[in-house]
């Protein structure tokens, strides 16, 4: 099963359960640590698309593992699945699985943005 | 309890520090593995620790295996924390020194728990070396205080019985003087003046010998330190080359202690006479008297634990410092590491204090130095 059919409509573009859960149920926590999400994540999806344009894959897979790992913490799951369909791609060397795969990335971390800001803001 | 967390993601990072913190720990946070040994290389550094596995430079498995070559007697807690759930990376972990490992995204119930887990096992650890420690201080004190109570009884002994027959000696050669002074040869004059000189020296040792089986100690009234050590700075200082120069200092408000000030003198001039060997006749002796509050302390002398407050005298220079093998038989009468020394001063010194229930705290560094702090009860 790849990736793209782990992605359902259930899936959810900010599970705020999840991360308040981890961060003890106090929103205050949750909008300080999503404020450093945020601003972090706009940097790792940006060096992210310019690891693309150089076409180093491993590289990518490596930066790609990072957002994976970021995102699920702060409850993107969208995100994180589209993170780990690049990473893959990546490992195996299939750039142009990961040239299809950016942009819908990017659009999920558009969506996350919004979502948290609509969620905690 | 301070935790040392190492995650090269930001977001991760300012959760578990906020987290953590909520907790009650004291994060200390940092974003690769390089940093995270740069801190446990301090004195003071945390024992439990988190560890992202991915990180720049040192990942948190080499950082493990790091940490566990350099430790010695208080190994750290490691938590190891990654995306890696495969068995055979978990096993690498646990092998390269982590003692958990939690899967990310990490829930905080688990982290919680993982947490406890080592904060209990270095709660353990540190009851466990801290009775061992304990156990081991009672055993020297016991072997210290058999070891000068048998040395005090044969001084003591000896220098009683010495004393008697020095009397007669020293009775019959002033009798011999004063009677046929007159009457005797030069030469033979000359011969029962020196036995008389020889034999007050020997009577100075035997004093000696007596005040370190503390058998000639009178209990006084209570005496200001300050004053009598400033009063007394100008005779210290004319038994000392000129090239050594004597420095006192002082807290406010010292409390009186219970000792004559001719004992005091004595201290003083043991403490100093050692400064100045030590020196090799050039520098400074710094005398500093304060109050002192002195938590699990453990005496240079009888090994005794030490608590509370206590009127401290420290005499410390910066000459050639001493082994902790001489420190360890400083004490013991006729132990010497001087060529012409007799081994008494520090022997002196032992029955005096412990004549008056006082320690001594000595702390020395070859070629740097030595402090010794001697501990007197408040009046």
């Amino acid at each position: 099963m790849n990736t793209n059919e782990e992605l359902n409509s259930h899936t959810p573009v900010f599970d705020y359960k999840a991360v308040s859960n981890r961060l003890l149920d106090d929103k205050d926590l949750v909008i300080t640590v999503a404020k450093v999400f945020v601003d972090d994540m706009a940097q790792q999806v940006s060096e992210l698309v310019e690891l693309v344009g150089s076409g180093d894959h491993q590289k990518i897979a490596i930066q790609a593992h990072k957002i994976k790992g970021s995102s699920a913490n702060m409850g993107g799951m969208i995100l994180s699945m589209r993170a780990k369909t690049i990473e893959m791609a990546g490992k195996e060397g299939n750039l142009d699985a990961i040239q299809d795969e950016l942009s819908k990335l990017e659009q999920s971390f558009f969506h996350l943005r919004d979502e948290i800001q609509k969620v905690l803001f | 309890m301070k935790i040392l967390i190492a995650e090269d993601d930001i977001t991760s990072k300012a959760m578990l520090e906020v987290v953590t913190r909520k907790w009650g720990y004291e994060p200390i946070c940092v974003a690769d593995g390089e940093s995270a040994l740069e801190i446990m290389q301090q004195d003071d550094h945390p024992l439990l620790l988190l560890f992202d596995w991915e990180m720049p430079n040192l990942s948190g498995v080499e950082l493990c295996r790091k940490i566990r070559a350099q430790e010695k007697d208080d190994p750290a807690f490691i938590i190891l924390l990654t995306s890696r759930t495969s068995t055979e990376d978990i096993v690498t972990g646990l092998e390269a020194g982590a003692n958990e490992y939690i899967a990310k995204p990490f829930d905080h119930a688990e982290l919680q728990a993982r947490l406890q887990v080592g904060k209990r096992m270095l709660d353990l650890q540190y009851e466990r070396q801290r009775a061992e420690g304990e156990k081991a201080r009672l055993r020297r004190e016991l072997e210290q205080t058999r070891k000068m109570e048998a040395l005090g009884q044969i001084t003591g002994s000896i220098a009683h019985d010495f004393n008697n027959i020095l009397g007669i000696t020293m009775g019959y050669t002033s009798m011999a003087l004063d009677r046929f002074g007159n009457e005797i040869p030069d030469k033979m004059k000359q011969y029962l003046e020196t036995a008389m000189k020889s034999s007050e020296r020997a009577k100075e040792l035997v004093k000696k010998m007596m005040t370190y089986s503390h058998s000639d100690i009178q209990m006084p009234d209570p005496l200001d330190v300050v004053t009598v050590c400033e009063q007394y700075q100008e005779r210290l200082l004319e038994a000392l080359p000129d090239s050594i120069s004597i420095e006192i200092t002082s807290g406010e408000n010292i409390p009186n202690i219970l000792i004559t000030p001719a004992i005091l003198h004595q201290l003083l001039r043991i403490l100093c006479d050692n400064a100045k060997d030590a020196t090799e006749g050039n520098g400074i002796i710094k005398i500093d008297i304060r109050q002192a509050e002195i938590v699990n302390g453990e005496c240079s002398d009888c090994h005794k634990l030490i608590e509370g407050d206590w009127i401290e005298l420290s005499v410390s220079d910066s000459g050639t410092g001493m082994s902790d093998k001489v420190i360890e038989r400083i004490f013991e009468p006729f132990y010497t590491t001087k060529e012409f020394g007799k081994g008494m001063g520090m022997a002196m010194l032992h029955g005096i204090i412990t004549r008056i229930d006082g320690h001594s705290l000595i702390e020395s560094t070859l070629g740097k130095g030595s402090e010794i702090r001697l501990l007197f009860p408040p009046a």
